[in-house]
């Protein structure tokens, strides 16, 4: 697995690609989300564009900090995921409580207004 | 097998795997996930979204017990080493939570047998409360899931 972190504006995008599994890579994808909640920027954007599948630990990864994200009234969302993987947050209702955006500039553009 | 519809029309369909994981392959990961102290069932499917190179994959639907969906992070994380201890490296397997959709447990169900049930209890009861909640209400008129 792979992150990169780049800053756009008051936006921190976290890009993710191969497979958040249990082990090394989950605890490096949350050290990422807890730096940048740390940091107190936001929005906060995960870009899954390089995610394939759906690992349950990468799963637990991104709910928890869903809710320390909520918690401390900042925003978190998904952008660019492959659309099996939207489809399948669609499916289990996982959308309900993460904005899900196609595209980058829109979704600043739609966070920073709200 | 079951298809649904999405609001963007995309056709997504549920259905017993195509391809059987393998019999030892299976075996490991039914033992592993009758391990984890907050999973009650879990369904092995496949999971195809139409139009979609890769569209088709083999998906676990799990249902965890109250006190999983309580900590979810970490009955997540217990299912996922159950299926990383089972698998090969190079084998994945989405996995997905049915408590957050309980209308695709019918669905599912009608799949196949259960792929692992440790509480039989918890799966009469969510089958029998899925059938009753199946009243032709839309998803998103329906209760919101705590995930936290």
């Amino acid at each position: 697995m792979e992150i990169e972190r780049v800053d756009e504006g008051d936006a921190t995008i976290v890009i993710v690609r191969g497979v958040i599994k249990l082990g090394e890579s989950a605890s490096t994808f949350s050290g990422f989300l807890h730096q940048v909640l740390n940091e107190g920027r936001s929005p906060v954007l995960v870009d899954l564009e390089g995610i394939d599948h759906v690992d349950s630990t990468g799963l637990g990864e991104l709910v928890g900090y869903l809710q320390r994200f909520e918690e401390q009234g900042r925003r978190l969302a998904f952008i660019n995921p492959a659309r099996r993987l939207r489809k399948l947050f669609e499916l289990t209702r996982l959308d309900e409580v993460v904005p899900i955006y196609d595209d980058r500039d829109e979704a600043i553009a739609s966070l920073s207004a709200s | 097998m079951s298809q649904r519809s999405d609001s963007t029309g995309d056709e997504i369909s549920i259905d017993a795997l195509d391809v059987p994981l393998g019999s030892e392959i299976e075996a490991r990961l039914r033992a592993q996930l009758l391990d984890c102290p907050d999973l009650a069932f879990a369904h092995l499917t496949q999971v195809t979204v139409a139009g979609q190179p890769g569209g088709s994959q083999p998906s676990l639907f799990v249902w965890l017990l109250p006190e999983g969906v309580a900590s979810l992070r970490s009955a997540l994380n217990l299912v996922s080493e159950a299926v990383a201890r089972a698998l090969s490296e190079d084998t994945y397997l989405d996995v997905l939570i049915l408590n957050s959709a309980p209308e695709l447990l019918r669905p599912v169900a009608d799949t196949g047998a259960p792929f692992v049930v440790r509480d039989d209890a918890e799966w009469q009861r969510a089958i029998e409360a899925a059938d009753v909640a199946d009243d032709g209400t839309e998803p998103e008129q329906r209760p919101r899931f705590r995930w936290w």
